[in-house]
């Protein structure tokens, strides 16, 4: 033990004096810092901003007159996704996804307000995130700091040296990790020190700390042990260099990058030109609440008409436009969830594709993992459209139940031509200031522990496999001395 | 060696010899005390401050250089800086490859009286050397490399005693039969 420490304590030396090591780690400790000081400052303005906005759009909503329920179920609402706690550590594809969606009767909108689309061109490159440094830069860093660890050191000859000490080649390999791991854990200390204030803080949950934390442990530590275990096997230190260099950019640059396009081959997700036409064509065929000789909403009537045990709409106790506006809203919100599962589950197709790639990249592990932790993921992003989509359907068939109800079947009818009719046709405002706001429920934690498995195993299998690398050069070093 | 089987002890026996290199190879970041105490806890050995001082002083290296780094160090101060590790890991066996080659006349006599002083001190070392001259001073024996087999062997004393001249001699005539060890 006490010669790991020895040897792990020089490369520390060899480190902090060797200026351009210093400088690399200093600037990779400056570039850490900056992500997780931009970061946490960004996502705390966003999770005010969106209160905000959410309060704002609620207090727009209940601050409607006495109106018509149908005029409120086209006035709209918004529904806005709540930041998510370690959405500072990685904010993931929320960028690209938009995080507000208008609410309104009868379709069903998509989420907008994407920073990717309000912002310049710049922010299209990736923000800067602690999770960007963590999985591509600090690697990189690792790589040109630690290439010649071992390598180096048998091209000087001072590796016989320690080998003939009577070190063994294990404890040799062993002291440059945990010089590299106490390298890790300086640069990496803004991002350490983000996690805990998040976790201390309040906005992010401890297990997803402490599943972010584990999952960067192990991504970064199978990135240090492979670098010991390649420069230990490198015959000189600019092979060493090449080979980790070239790991590092099909791991970390051309997989990641060429995955989405892999998955979008293997499984094509339709435009968004050919989904409205799709949803446009099944709409008509599906029929129209306003055509009274449309066959649907005939057998409708007469359904509702026996129902009542009346003949005619006007003999109803309930305004039948409330009733029809329901069923109306009932088969449209079934077309779009019929689509929108479509997509989801075509979106679900290409991210298990993504993930299978983690067997050849552990990039894409830990890309996957960080995002599930963060509730940044595709995952993250899908529960708030279906969540939002719930509480749109209900906020419509309340109104609509409101119509059915509270307005009486004659006002509704001639409130266009009759003035007192379209007054009696208005109902308090307090019906929509008593309605609910719109209140998303998280993940539950073993929810989002689950979800991560998958990619903490893969990464836990990549450690395993540097670990044996690594097992195979320290008996090389060893057998090398005798 | 050093009374274990190399086969069954590699370690411990690793740990008996000193193998200095014709280039010395020291950590360039280190002083020549911090190398010193690098390898020595390596190899597992406690050494005082007073004693790597001592040992310092016993190889010749100056006081001035003990706390710079060996990156600015001459190849004799290299070398004196490994013969006094190898002193204070009290190995029993040197091995000394080419150590005089491009010292200056001063310095190679110094370091051949160093040898001579460990020899007598009970150290068994092997010198590789194309200095027979040197060879011929701290040697009690001496044999003739060539195509790397030993290709003659003689003592430095009694009646197998080695003439130095006759062996340059011999030495000039037949270049191809480099080193003396």
């Amino acid at each position: 033990m006490s010669a790991i420490v020895s040897v792990a304590r020089n490369e520390l030396r060899h480190l902090v004096r060797s200026r351009v090591a210093l400088t690399g780690l200093v600037l990779t400790a400056l570039l850490t810092l900056a992500a997780a000081v931009t970061s946490s400052a960004y996502q705390a303005d966003q999770a005010g901003l969106r209160a905000r906005l959410q309060a704002s759009a609620d207090t727009e909503f209940e601050s409607q007159p006495d109106r018509h329920p149908h005029r409120v179920v086209h006035y709209g609402h918004f529904a806005i996704r709540p930041a998510s706690g370690l959405a500072a550590l990685d904010p993931g594809v929320e960028a690209f996804t938009g995080n507000m969606i208008f609410l309104e009767g009868h379709r069903q909108n998509s989420a907008n307000f994407g920073d990717a689309r309000q912002s310049s061109l710049l922010v299209r490159f990736g923000q800067l995130s602690p999770a960007l440094v963590l999985q591509v830069v600090v690697p990189l860093l690792l790589v040109f700091v630690g290439a010649a660890a071992i390598a180096g050191e048998r091209e000087r000859g001072t590796l016989r040296q320690a080998l003939l000490a009577g070190v063994p080649g294990r404890s040799i390999l062993a002291g440059k990790a945990l010089a590299l791991g106490v390298a890790t854990l300086a640069i990496a200390a803004p991002a350490i020190l983000l996690l805990v204030w998040l976790a201390v803080s309040g906005p992010a949950r401890p297990s997803a700390v402490l599943l972010a934390a584990g999952g960067y442990g192990v991504y970064l530590g199978f990135w240090i042990v492979l670098i010991v275990a390649v420069s230990a096997l490198a015959g000189r230190s600019r092979t060493a260099l090449m080979a980790l260099v070239g790991a590092w950019a099909f791991a970390v640059i051309l997989i990641p990058r060429i995955a989405p396009e892999l998955a979008a081959a293997a499984r094509p997700l339709p435009t968004r030109i050919e989904t409205d036409i799709a949803i446009a064509r099944d709409l008509r065929a599906m029929g129209d609440s306003h055509d009274p000789n449309d066959p649907y909403f005939a057998a409708f009537k007469q359904k509702t008409l026996q129902q009542y045990g009346v003949s005619r709409v006007e003999d109803l106790p309930l305004n039948y436009r409330g009733l029809l506006g329901m069923e109306g809203e009932k088969l449209t919100s079934g077309l779009f969830n019929r689509y929108a599962d479509q997509a989801f589950a075509a979106m679900g197709d290409q991210s298990q594709i993504m993930d299978g790639l983690a067997v050849i990249s552990p990039t894409v592990a830990i890309r996957r993992l960080s995002m599930t932790a963060a509730e940044t993921d595709l995952g993250g992003y899908q529960r708030f459209l279906r969540q939002a989509e719930a509480y749109r359907y209900d906020l419509i068939q309340r109104l609509n139940w409101l119509q059915a109800t509270a307005v009486d079947a004659g006002d509704d009818a001639a409130k266009g031509s009759d003035a007192a009719a379209e007054a009696r046709s208005r109902v308090s405002a307090d019906h929509w200031r008593n309605l609910p706001h719109f209140n998303p429920d998280r993940p539950k934690p073993a929810e989002v522990t689950r979800s991560a498995l998958p990619a903490l195993v893969v990464l836990v299998l990549w450690f395993a496999a540097a670990g044996l690398l690594a097992g195979v050069a320290a008996r090389r070093l060893t057998r090398s001395a005798a | 060696m050093a009374g274990r089987d190399p086969a069954a002890e590699p370690e411990a026996v690793r740990r008996a010899i000193a193998y200095i290199p014709e280039n010395v190879a020291l950590y360039e970041h280190l002083s020549a005390r911090e190398n010193v105490h690098y390898f020595l806890k390596l190899a597992g050995a406690r050494r005082t401050a007073a004693d790597v001082e001592a040992a310092f002083a016993s190889v010749g290296l100056p006081k001035e250089a003990w706390e710079r780094r060996v990156s600015g160090f001459s190849k004799g101060m290299r070398q004196k800086t490994a013969i006094a590790l190898a002193m204070l890991r009290q190995a029993s066996i040197l091995l000394l490859d080419e150590p005089t080659s491009g010292l200056d006349p001063g310095a190679s006599a110094d370091f051949n009286d160093l040898v001579s002083r460990l020899r007598t001190e009970g150290a068994a070392i092997l010198v590789v050397t194309h200095d027979l001259f040197g060879a011929a001073d701290v040697a009690d024996r001496i044999g003739f490399l060539d195509q790397g087999r030993i290709v003659e062997e003689m003592a430095a004393s009694g009646p197998e005693r080695f003439d130095i001249r006759a062996l340059h001699a011999r030495f000039q005539r037949a270049p191809a039969a480099g080193k003396a060890a």
